[in-house]
């Protein structure tokens, strides 16, 4: 349909499909409201997925925005309520130092206050720990520790708590499009902003979607997105890098202090370690972001103080992200507020029907899109209440019977654990498709057992889009191998679902290839300098890549 | 009185180095740490990677899309431009000189497999077109059992099986590359086709080492006939993934090649390949044979001392301490161990040999990512480094006159890219072998 332009409508018009977009679309949609949400590239692809999957209260934010801390953890209680398969426990270990800024007693006192939230989100208080009892925890601690603390925070995998939601708001009728640029606004004869032009980029086609209301949730993007709209929104930009290791670096998060005085932590999250995150300004390419050797040498520095054998570990690779921060002046990055604003723009005399979100945290993403859903449903004169914090997520409904799951289907036991987590109680409609005799479920990759079942799943179900979406999707090529045992046999199943000729085939996998490259390019070290030597002959030697690569 | 020979390195390189000091009369030893590149290859064997007459595809390097005729291909690697390994062989000969060192080297690998029945088909004045799992098409001068046999030269109608429960395989895939490929190519009309087995190779979901060990059992010969029962007529081609057992590949594809069909095997990679360690169960079966003394362990740091190199074992290992009047070194790079990157930059850590890319620009000493480029396409100085030699393959800056090097562990190359590692680690293998051997003949020390 080049060049033909096929309208589509809608009450709302969402442009972005991060944490924001996603979760307003489903609140929306949940009352009733009709809502068509773009996303430039991938469901969460942007903040959301670099950002440490924590769905904690911040116990960093009590000093300046107890607010935040309050809304934060009101709305990791109701996270936990609504997704119980894709939340995990993260509990926290802080070793304290001789030479740490502020003393264990002061410390204790903010944990003490940061106790009064922990019901909130069905955390734990806090306990305090000899050395001896934290290195019983935690071998690998410092023995320099003074003492410990211990306190609670919970886990999410961040991108597909995104998906979860868009799968909920296009089951309740709205309808999300990926891979899809807003161009520019649909201007009423009278100015008022009734919805924009869009593009598919991968199809390139374009076609107009008329709505009442156009709510601009881009995250980072939000200043250009605005600018496209012909307002003027201003943001901090502050950047975050995450190192990713092979594995678990520790069984519990560890805290530790940046030269800077800045706490950091080592996190497990899923079969990984995380160790972040950093806090910058930043007015780079918002599409080409890369890590730098100072933020990994700053970030390990950091860890290194916690835990002195980190070094020893193999970093896989870096995720890297920007925070939409609301703008401030004068203050150092990390002294910024976590705070949201919701801008009507038509009552700032500006254009109407217009509306944008700004600032938050993943942590009270539920809170923020219930906010951003009554003011646009008050605009719609739609009355229904919220009922986000009720109603289960897809998958969130029962708990899946993991035993039953691999006996019935004859996977591995880790594979139906990883299929409960991710889908929870519709771990079993992903492999429907198989038959343990005649079409078996097969791994495509060993670094974390991803099925071949669970990739037709999400083509069939979920409009996967691109090769390269399912490094957030279904954690494809995020292990050791980088996607070179992987990627190959998943370029193959998803050209049988989504009917890629061999030409896009191929093009899908180098793209995978190339992008997976940037990730680990800034800490390729050690065993990782070994499996990428792999990874190139896979792919230049055996399939036959050129250096022509995206 | 013979000196003593040494070889560090098990794989390709270094196992034809010391089955070269053997037939010359040497006592050898040989130093092993295990698997390396060699066991992780594909089933393709390139002594020149050629390409005659292949059109430009888009995803193709370049440099195979040019019409390049085998010796047209050796003859841009030993190019003033180049550094491959292969500029230091071809002596005052050029590349005649070249082309009859490949061959006399791919003859000797022959000799070294047949009593595996594994077999090295191909010549350098020819292509095979050699389909991958992916259904892309490798186009390589040699290959080893199992690949060789898919060659598609000649062949009327591909037949590509489908295995179910075979991870890593996709036979519908496979196929649909396939048809573009042969299409891209030129090479129609070749129809290609998937078929079902008569009986599965897999019990439920399986990795082709597990399906290729079951295919080994006493049970084997009978499954695959069975399975192919009735597939394929005369002139036909039916392709299988890398499962057709770890042992008598040759004799085996052989017996079902009945009617005229073919059976071969596409190229795969790890973790889906065997091919590779055919290829290293061979050579260790030659090593055996030729009475080369094998200690399986990693070696530390070379010392010299006047003419006599003495090698330690690495922290963690034990054995004495190997002494060497002639003294190989093949340990490849990353994989093998060859190089190491380490909190101190990357290294050679035998004798802490300098280390450089094709360009002259050095890597060791400093961390590897530093040595990349941002580009996953661009040339990358981390993967194309490795020791420096001079024209008698014996490392610059190296001590003493015994001392030769084989295989990737020269660097000047990007053997991804190049896709000439195997062809490199046997003829530099061989040539290292030959030097060594003279070096000892000639009353070394």
């Amino acid at each position: 349909m080049s060049g033909a332009t096929r309208a589509r409508q809608a009450q709302v018009l969402l442009i972005g499909g991060g944490i924001n977009g996603t979760g307003i679309a489903r609140d929306l949609a949940l009352r009733g409201v009709s809502v068509l949400l773009v996303e430039r590239r991938e469901i969460g692809s942007g903040t959301s997925w670099a950002s440490s999957g924590m769905i904690h209260g911040g116990l960093r934010y009590l000093q300046q925005d107890p607010e935040v801390t309050h809304h934060s953890c009101l709305d990791s209680g109701a996270i936990q309520r609504i997704a119980p398969h894709l939340v995990f426990r993260i509990p926290f270990l802080m070793p304290i130092f001789a030479d740490d800024p502020i003393g264990p007693e002061l410390v204790e006192v903010g944990l003490e206050m940061y106790d009064a939230y922990q019901p909130l989100k069905n955390g734990r208080p806090h306990t305090r720990l000899t050395p001896a009892q934290a290195l019983e925890l935690e071998p690998a601690l410092s023995d320099r520790l003074e003492c410990a603390f211990t306190l609670d925070e919970w886990g999410v995998d961040a991108a597909r708590l995104c998906v979860a939601n868009a799968l909920d708001a296009t089951g309740h009728g709205a309808r999300v499009l990926t891979h899809t640029e807003a161009l520019a606004p649909l201007l009423s004869g009278t100015g008022e902003v009734v919805g924009a032009t869009v593009r598919d980029t991968l199809t390139g086609e374009r076609f107009d979607v008329h709505a009442d209301l156009t709510l601009n949730a881009a995250g980072p993007w939000v200043p250009q997105v605005a600018e496209m709209m012909g307002e003027s929104v201003i943001q901090r930009p502050g950047k975050g890098i995450h190192l990713v290791f092979e594995r678990r670096v520790s069984n519990l998060a560890i805290y530790a202090k940046g030269v800077d005085g800045r706490d950091m932590f080592t996190f497990p999250h899923e079969q990984n370690s995380m160790a972040g995150t950093t806090d910058d300004d930043y007015y780079g390419d918002l599409d080409r972001i890369d890590t730098t050797e100072d933020e990994v040498a700053y970030v390990l520095q950091a860890m290194e103080r916690s835990i002195p054998t980190i070094r020893h570990h193999r970093i896989t690779h870096t995720i890297q992200g920007v925070r939409p921060t609301m703008y401030g002046f004068g203050s150092y990055e990390d002294e910024l507020s976590r705070d949201y604003a919701i801008i009507d723009h038509g009552r700032e005399g500006q254009a109407q029907g217009l509306f944008t979100i700004t600032g938050g945290k993943l942590a009270a993403y539920r809170l923020m899109a219930e906010d951003a859903a009554d003011q646009l449903c008050a605009r719609l004169g739609n009355r229904e209440p919220c009922r986000t914090a009720e109603l289960p997520l897809p998958g969130g409904e029962e708990e899946a019977d993991v035993g039953a799951l691999a006996t019935r289907h004859a996977i591995g036991l880790p594979a139906a654990l990883r299929l409960a987590f991710r889908h929870g109680s519709r771990a079993d409609e992903v492999l429907a498709g198989a038959d343990p005799e005649l079409r078996p479920a097969k791994l495509v990759c060993a670094c974390e057992p991803v099925l071949d079942t669970e990739l037709r799943h999400v083509a069939r179900t979920e409009g996967l889009r691109k090769l390269s979406d399912c490094q957030l999707r279904v954690r494809l090529g995020v292990g050791a191998c980088q996607g070179s045992g992987c990627g190959a046999s998943a370029a193959g199943v998803l050209a049988e679902e989504l009917g890629w000729d061999a030409e896009r085939t191929i093009h899908e996998l180098a793209e995978l290839a190339a992008l997976r490259w940037r990730a680990v390019a800034p800490v390729l070290e050690g065993a990782q300098v070994t499996a990428m030597e792999v990874h190139r002959s896979v792919h230049f030697g055996m399939i036959g890549m050129s250096g022509d690569l995206p | 009185m013979t000196g003593r020979a040494l070889v560090v390195g098990g794989g390709l390189a270094g196992c034809a180095a010391a089955l070269e000091l053997a037939r010359a009369g040497h006592p050898v030893r040989l130093l092993a740490a295990g698997p390396g590149a060699t066991a992780m290859t594909g089933g393709s064997l390139d002594v020149a990677a050629a390409s005659p007459g292949v059109p430009h595809l888009p995803w193709r390097d370049p440099l195979r899309g040019t019409a390049l005729a085998t010796d047209g291909r050796l003859g841009f690697l030993l190019s003033g431009a180049s550094l491959h390994p292969y500029t230091r062989l071809h002596g005052a000969g050029g590349r005649d000189e070249l082309v009859a060192a490949a061959r006399d080297a791919v003859d000797r690998l022959r000799s070294w497999l047949a009593p595996s029945q594994l077999g090295v088909e191909g010549d350098l004045g020819t292509n095979r077109l050699l389909p991958t799992a992916q259904g892309t098409l490798r186009i390589t001068d040699h290959a080893l059992s199992g690949p060789a046999e898919a060659d598609l030269t000649g062949s009327s109608r591909v037949l590509i099986a489908e295995a179910p429960g075979v991870e890593g395989w996709d036979a519908r895939g496979c196929a649909r590359t396939l048809i573009h490929e042969i299409e891209a190519l030129g090479l129609g009309p070749l129809p290609v086709e998937v078929v079902a087995l008569r009986r599965p190779l897999s019990r439920g979901a399986q990795t082709a080492a597990r399906v290729a060990a079951r295919l080994d059992g006493p049970d084997g010969d009978r499954i695959l006939t069975e399975a192919l029962h009735g597939i394929g007529t005369a002139g036909e081609v039916v392709l299988l993934p890398q499962v057709v057992g770890l042992r008598r590949t040759r004799e085996r594809l052989r017996g079902l090649a009945t009617g005229g069909r073919r059976v071969g095997e596409v190229i795969a990679f790890p973790p889906h390949a065997l091919a590779g360690y055919r290829l290293q169960c061979a050579l260790d079966a030659a090593l055996a044979a030729a009475e080369v003394e094998v200690i399986r362990a990693r070696a530390g740091q070379v010392r010299v001392d006047g003419e006599r190199y003495r090698v330690d074992p690495a922290a963690g290992q034990s054995f004495p301490v190997q002494e060497a009047d002639a003294l190989v070194l093949a340990t490849g790079r990353f994989v093998g161990g060859g190089l190491v990157a380490g909190p101190e930059g990357v290294r050679e850590p035998l004798l802490g040999l300098p280390l450089s890319d094709p360009e002259g620009r050095r890597v060791d000493g400093i961390p590897a990512h530093r040595s990349v480029r941002k580009g996953y396409g661009n040339p990358q100085p981390l993967y194309s480094a490795g020791v420096m030699v001079d024209e008698e393959l014996r490392p610059v800056a190296a001590p003493g006159r015994g001392l030769w090097a084989a295989g990737e562990w020269i660097g000047g190359f990007d053997p991804a890219r190049e896709r000439t590692g195997l062809g490199t680690a046997l003829i530099t293998g061989v040539a290292a072998g030959r030097r060594a051997a003279a070096h000892l003949d000639a009353g070394a020390p």
